[in-house]
């Protein structure tokens, strides 16, 4: 009993002894793997915990309407690929059933090719099945299938047969792009601006100019794997949450832009000749703009598109709006009145007799009213050359540093104004001190608006200060940045110039302008006489210099195989008596014969009709008020939900009303 | 001299109470059994909850994943909203429902307040 003990503990004390060599073995080893051991480069990545970093994208801001209505927004869109190889080694590698189940899976990639092609509408069923099974048969594992789609779409590619089932088992695969929308299509496309996603910025619009607000901060968190292989966050390392961008809450009304788009095409396509126009309309009172229609005519299809800021970045001869300056120059200085006379001449100006021809204005003024002499007034109505040129040469001929300083002061000057999206044309005024450059013929031309180049966005802050008592109001698009309901920045109303001219002299041009529209004879009266609300404005009509892709030779002429180049304007305000809004709409044409040219009074007049037809029933500004005198129903004992019971109570009060 | 000669002493009946297997009972581990099994205890909790905190961890991105689909899909409707308000959308979708009802022609008259 005792030896069989004794063998025993002998056989225990063995096994003892070797785990005891196995623990000092351990104990050694681990000593040296943590003072010494260099594992293998290659398999240095398994004896670390695979932790990865992880850089998380921000949300680019929205863009607002002035009345919080989304202009822009990011929204993730989905591309789906394919793995085509998925469970094709497993099939091979089963003998009994693996063909089977390849014959089933390539029948439900059949099902899943014509669901697709159902779907995308861009390939047949068989093109899908074709891809699936090259994609199969040369091994490819990230076949691209379709084009970007958006949430709902994606969630039924999800429900097709193959790709309901685990992307190991059906190869389904999405990438995750984020995508700019707008959801008001073109509309303003041009001043909101334009970005493909927040990765990427452009000096385009609000979304180029309002990057640096818009983009937001970049954020990162650190993953790791758990024991189960699922990536979590590793919070035992740094991490930063993603800032979402600014939101922009821009002085856009977006249903008085959609009016003026409308207005603008329907006006546009009257006329094809027209190749471009633009539509600004700024609020008197504070200078922000309401909406900016900038149309450009596609060569080939003829649509009208929003891809040039003509009302920014196009600075041209304004024509006969810019006599308002002339006349605003005048009357400030005390040289005329409005009702003075000045003589007819013939239609032409002393001295320039060859050079500027007859004003043919002022020769059927003289056949029509038989007077050798013409109000002032009258001649801004009928849009006289010759008496604005008059003027100008007999009060500034000697000093003509004097008129063009006025136009300094009325901001049209080639100062640079800071607008809020860039890009924006200085204006170009012509220099008397420098007699290089400066003729004698350059003063009576600027007072008619050549030899001046001047953008929409210029004279239309011209005649806001007109509207606004002389008071010039710096025009803007940006009314506040904001993040959720916290106002990082305001903008408010900016005064350019506190009075470009005194409240009489204002007074007095509004007047005039009023007569250009009212006046039988005013240029732009055929259009507006019968108005919902009473404008007041000046049309104008400039022959530009011929642009480049349409000289021969790109040489700069006014006439080209006795075509001539049109820039029609339209520019004013309304209602007169107390206005509410400028306006300015200006149109393009290419090379045209001089019997279809288009004038200011004409295609740009009848946009802006429209526009001020529409707002007159749409701004609640123009809404009347009644007293409330009527008799006014008792709604009594009846739950607020019984809709059928108000109506029959509200019939039956009116009916014993009328009784 | 005495020290040193005490402290080989006690090494070498250690070694030998390794090698006898009786160097636990040597030091009387037993009067701390109850310690080390609460020593043990703790690791398996410790071990426990690192696995419990692994799977809510696993449970929030799950969530996370959950609610940036839903955020994605409230941005989506948001986005088909606003393109339905669109006045001329609405002027056109009224227009090919045949209705009565279009855009005012003059402007609204209130009611004195």
């Amino acid at each position: 009993m005792e030896e069989k003990n004794t063998k025993t503990a002998r056989k225990v004390y063995i096994i003892y002894l070797l785990y005891l060599i196995a623990g000092v073995v351990l104990l050694l080893r681990l000593i040296q793997i943590q003072l010494t051991y260099e594992p293998n480069p290659k398999l240095n990545k398994y004896f670390h915990p695979k932790i990865r970093k992880e850089i998380l994208n921000p949300d680019r801001g929205a863009i607002l309407s002035h009345d919080g209505r989304l202009l822009a927004m990011s929204l993730p869109f989905y591309q789906v690929y394919m793995d085509c190889t998925v469970m094709k080694g497993s099939y091979a590698e089963d003998k009994k059933n693996g063909a089977q189940k390849e014959a089933l899976w390539m029948s439900k990639a059949d099902t899943l090719s014509r669901e697709l092609a159902a779907l995308y509408g861009d390939h047949s069923a068989k093109w899908y099945y074709e891809l699936i099974k090259n994609g199969r048969e040369n091994g490819r594992q990230y076949v691209k299938i379709g084009h970007i789609i958006d949430y709902d779409t994606r969630k039924k590619v999800k429900s097709f047969h193959l790709f309901n089932e685990p992307s190991n088992k059906g190869g389904y695969i999405e990438e995750v792009i984020d995508t700019r929308q707008y959801p008001y299509g073109s509309l303003a496309r041009r001043t909101i601006g334009y970005v493909k996603n927040n990765r990427e910025s452009n000096n385009i619009g609000l979304e180029g100019k309002f990057d640096y607000w818009l983009h937001g901060t970049d954020g990162y968190f650190w993953t790791k794997i758990t024991d189960g292989n699922k990536k979590i966050q590793d919070f035992d390392s740094t991490s930063r949450a993603p800032m979402r961008g600014y939101d922009l809450r821009t002085t856009i009304n977006i249903d008085i832009q959609d009016i003026a788009d409308k207005a603008m095409r329907n006006s546009m396509n009257l006329n094809p000749n027209i190749y471009g126009g633009c539509m600004v309309i700024m609020e008197v009172e504070t200078g922000a703009i309401r909406a900016m229609v900038n149309l450009l005519r596609d060569d080939k299809t003829g649509h009208l598109g929003e891809s040039i800021n003509f009302a920014v970045t196009k600075a041209g001869e304004p024509g006969s709006v810019f006599k308002s300056t002339t006349l605003m120059s005048l009357l400030e200085d005390g040289f005329v009145t409005i009702d003075q006379e000045i003589p007819n001449n013939g239609g032409q100006v002393p001295g320039y007799e060859k050079r500027f021809g007859v004003d043919r204005y002022i020769t059927n003024y003289e056949r029509r009213s038989d007077k050798k002499t013409i109000p002032i007034r009258h001649a801004l109505e009928i849009s006289s050359n010759y008496a604005f040129r008059y003027l100008a040469l007999k009060y500034y001929g000697s000093e003509p540093k004097k008129m063009i300083e006025k136009l300094y002061r009325y901001k049209l000057g080639d100062e640079p104004m800071v607008f809020d999206i860039g890009g924006l044309a200085s204006p170009v005024l012509p220099n008397p001190e420098n007699k290089k450059y400066w003729s004698d013929t350059d003063l009576p031309s600027v007072a008619i608006g050549y030899t001046v180049k001047e953008t929409p966005l210029h004279i239309l802050t011209f005649y806001n200060a007109i509207a606004n008592g002389g008071r010039m109001m710096k025009p803007y698009l940006v009314e506040s940045i904001e993040r959720g309901v916290t106002v990082e920045k305001q903008f408010y109303p900016t005064v350019l110039n506190g009075s470009i001219c005194s409240r009489r002299v204002a007074d007095t041009l509004r007047s005039a302008l009023r007569g250009v529209v009212a006046n039988p004879r005013g240029t732009g009266h055929n259009v507006f006489f019968d108005a919902k609300l009473p404008v007041a404005g000046k049309t104008g009509t400039a022959q530009m210099v011929i642009e480049k892709k349409f000289a021969p030779g790109g040489k700069p002429v006014r006439e080209v195989n006795g075509k001539r180049q049109y820039q029609a304007t339209f520019v004013g305000f309304f209602p007169y008596d107390k206005p509410k809004y400028s306006i300015i709409s200006t149109m393009y044409t290419v090379p045209v014969a001089v019997s279809d040219a288009v004038y200011g009074g004409n295609n740009p007049a009848r946009a802006i009709r429209e526009v001020v037809d529409r707002l007159y029933a749409m701004d609640p500004t123009f809404r009347s008020e009644v007293r409330k005198t009527g008799h006014v129903p008792t709604l009594e004992d009846i739950k607020q939900a019984d809709t059928l019971a108000i109506t029959k109570q509200i019939d039956e009060n009116d009916r014993g009303n009328t009784e | 001299m005495k020290y040193v000669k005490k402290f080989f002493s006690a090494l070498i009946g250690g070694f030998k109470a390794i090698l006898m297997g009786q160097l636990l009972l040597k030091l009387k581990i037993e009067r701390f059994f109850i310690h080390i099994l609460y020593t043990f205890l703790m690791f398996w909790l410790a071990i426990l909850c690192s696995m419990m905190v692994q799977n809510t961890l696993v449970e929030i991105e799950k969530n996370k994943a959950i609610i940036s689909e839903m955020k994605i899909y409230h941005a989506q409707k948001t986005l088909q909203l606003v393109k339905m308000g669109r006045l001329e959308t609405v002027e056109q979708q009224l227009s090919r429902r045949g209705s009565k009802v279009a855009s005012p022609e003059k402007p609204a008259v209130t009611i004195e307040q």
